[in-house]
């Protein structure tokens, strides 16, 4: 009794992980209108992706990335792979960073996002215009880009509460006290 | 009792370590290596190349994708799209005094125009008969509930809760309370994908009512699309009226596209009646048999 118990206190830790990567999924798909600027997306599962990439690799193994990519690409028009290549190639190379992203100070964490999304966006934008011929407005990726930088410590704020209720692995690196 | 705190101590200690080995194998224990990773980039590319040169092969699966995610999307996305309002609406209060102002003197003028509308109404009426022309004007129309919206630099597309159930087919042409708002270019069971007429893939055949000329509006992926297909000679002047020609069977005829506004390159725009930005319902036109 006490083991099934155990396993039902990790898996209600380990939803709450996952429904809040479901629910920041939804809202990269819905784009937010702003009464300053068009509709927008802001890059919602990127920040997902490169906090869990960092922090908890072993969450999100590249076959769910590699799913929610598809399902992104499917719901949101763009060519189908293109966003889970993406969001692949980000979770690879952040996780292969995590031994020294890991120790680092929250700035350190936010400037790495903030570099990691500029070069998501960019291969958005490149590899869209290259298969559809057509070089769209470099003003609204920017405004996303921006907006997902100023919301990335909030939404790290979320993310580190859900890392604070998953139970310690032994010989991981975690930076959640 | 020495002996008894030793077992309950050596209890505990084995029950944290079988706690600590199952929390190791359970996130997921199926591919973190970097060859899954790579195996899974592979596929990827291969998608993108198939969706690319067939991109039709893929709308079966994205019109199963909308329908599944359908509820969440219109559960999460309803408080979004209400608070979008209320800032619309904040916003622009200090806009709806001068519009309030700007519209009493436009309804003056558009008094005086109904009346004249009712008489050539009168005489319209008449010479049709006389002419015994058959105006193809019978459309139905669906109310669809925007479920999200992909207006990103990329896409500009609207998601719809309606589809096949509510009758819809592809190609029909989508109209909000002000003007053209697009068509349908993925039909689901119970959702629909919109493509608007600003999007890269836009084309509308249009009447610029003034001059009578003849043009296709093409989207440019920004705000407003543009007119092309214009002869040099031909004098548009702004501010002048665009409506849909209903060359090419797509669109009908006569539907309010926007206002035609020369841009900095000399070109000319249309500036959409439709604000996508506060769109909630739109409507669906089907041609009736």
């Amino acid at each position: 009794m006490q083991t099934l118990s155990e396993y039902i206190d990790i898996f209600i830790r380990l939803s709450a992980v996952y429904v809040l990567l479901f629910l920041f999924f939804i809202l990269n798909i819905i784009s937010i209108s702003t009464p300053v600027a068009m509709a927008m997306d802001i890059p919602f599962i990127v920040m997902v992706f490169y906090y869990w990439s960092i922090y908890r690799p072993t969450l999100i193994p590249p076959v769910l990335v590699f799913i929610i990519g598809i399902c992104y690409d499917l719901l949101s028009g763009w060519p189908v792979g293109l966003n889970a290549l993406i969001l692949l190639t980000l979770r690879h190379n952040v996780s292969s960073q995590r031994l020294f992203m890991t120790g680092q100070q929250f700035i350190v964490v936010w400037l790495g996002y903030t570099f990691v999304s500029a070069v998501a966006l960019f291969l958005q934008w490149g590899c869209f215009g290259l298969l559809r011929l057509n070089w769209s407005a470099v003003e609204p990726i920017l405004t996303s880009w921006t907006f997902g930088v100023f919301l990335f410590p909030v939404v790290s704020v979320i993310l580190h509460l859900s890392h604070k209720m998953l139970p310690e692995i032994q010989g991981q690196y975690s930076a959640v006290k | 009792m020495a002996i008894h705190r030793q077992i309950s101590e050596f209890k505990d200690l084995n029950r944290r370590l079988k706690f600590k080995r199952a929390a190791r194998r359970l996130p997921l224990p199926w591919g973190g290596s970097s060859v899954s990773s790579t195996i899974f980039m592979a596929i990827s590319v291969i998608l993108i190349a198939a969706s690319t040169f067939r991109p039709a092969a893929f709308e079966g699966a994205r019109n199963v994708t909308a329908d599944i995610f359908a509820p969440a999307l219109s559960t999460v996305g309803m408080p979004f799209q209400q608070v979008t309002m209320f800032l619309h609406n904040v916003t622009n209060l200090a806009q709806l005094q001068a519009d309030k102002s700007r519209l009493e003197e436009e309804n003056m003028r558009l008094r005086e125009w109904y009346q004249t509308a009712l008489l050539l109404d009168s005489e319209n009426r008449s010479l049709r008969e006389l002419l015994n022309l058959q105006v193809d004007s019978s459309y139905s129309h669906v109310s669809a509930r925007i479920l999200a919206d992909s207006g990103n630099a990329y896409v500009k597309s609207l998601l719809v809760a309606a589809g096949t159930d509510e009758g819809l087919i592809k190609g029909a042409a989508v109209v909000a309370g002000e003007g053209l708002v697009g068509r349908v270019v993925e039909v689901g069971e119970e959702t629909s994908r919109i493509i608007l007429v600003n999007d890269v893939n836009s084309r509308v055949p249009v009447v610029v009512e003034d001059s009578g000329q003849h043009a296709i509006m093409a989207g440019m992926n920004e705000q407003n699309p543009r007119l092309i297909h214009i002869p040099e000679d031909t004098t548009i002047n702004e501010g002048a009226r665009v409506v849909t020609s209903g060359y090419g069977g797509v669109y009908p005829q006569g539907l309010p596209v926007g206002r035609v506004v020369a841009n900095e390159n000399g070109g000319l725009e249309v500036v959409l009646f439709s604000d996508f930005n506060t769109l909630q319902i739109v409507r669906v036109l089907l041609r009736e048999k």
